[in-house]
């Protein structure tokens, strides 16, 4: 699961001209360590919700892959 | 309604109840405005435009001649659109169309409509983009030109 959440932040990233993530780190933050702005935050929670089934932003906007990853091992 | 100061209304304009007009807001003739409008400060409206309820026009935005603007839309500010490709050669002969904006569509701060184009409804347009095609239902479009980037997840819809 781990890996095709990297995937998807680094398809998002890699789209938008942004520096790409080698290891995923439950501590990095999608704004403020990855550069995700509004728009990328978009499209990486369709393209999970499509992956997962899951709405990562159901009950607000989470900011910390850790915080992603608990939310789809919860489904 | 209430009509603050400056405001500048040619004729055969309809305004109806609680629309907000904001300082120095000129609205050229054939207007129609639903009820519960924001026109906020500086905005300029060109002839035969329509203007749905609880829509909302943010500071500085300039609405073209022959635009039709849905329910429930946010024209952010600076927003700006045009009418005719052919910067007037013609007159203002039937070519002559501004954008048409559906309900629920969002346009981010200095977006750009160019002339004759639909936006769907739920759709954002992002900031600075320069929209110059039609835009489908529920979608994200960013650019220049604008380019559909994703459908609009959940917790930015509007309705």
């Amino acid at each position: 699961m781990e890996n095709k959440i990297k995937e998807i932040i680094n398809i998002v990233l890699e789209k938008n001209n942004k520096e790409t993530v080698k290891e995923l780190n439950k501590e990095l933050s999608l704004r403020d360590d990855l550069g995700m702005d509004s728009l990328d935050l978009a499209e990486l929670t369709v393209r999970i919700e499509d992956e997962f089934g899951v709405d990562i932003f159901e009950d607000g906007i989470v900011d910390k892959v850790g915080e992603i990853i608990e939310k789809i091992s919860k489904r | 309604m209430c009509i603050s100061a400056n405001v500048i209304i040619y004729n055969n304009i309809s305004i109806n109840k609680n629309t907000l007009i904001g300082d120095n807001v000129s609205i050229f003739s054939n207007v129609n405005i639903g009820e519960s409008v924001l026109i906020s400060r500086n905005v300029t409206i060109n002839s035969d435009v329509e203007i749905g309820d609880n829509t909302r026009i943010m500071d500085n935005s300039h609405i073209t001649g022959r635009t039709k603007i849905g329910k429930n839309v946010f024209i952010s500010v600076g927003v700006t659109m045009a009418n005719d490709n052919l910067f007037g050669k013609n007159g203002y002969d039937d070519e002559v169309k501004g954008p048409k904006i559906n309900d629920y569509v969002s346009i981010g701060v200095g977006a750009i409509l160019l002339p004759n184009i639909e936006i769907g409804e739920g759709s954002i347009v992002a900031a600075g983009s320069v929209v110059n095609k039609n835009v489908p239902e529920n979608v994200i479009v960013s650019g220049n030109p604008a380019k559909v980037i994703t459908r609009v997840p959940k917790y930015m819809r509007r309705k």
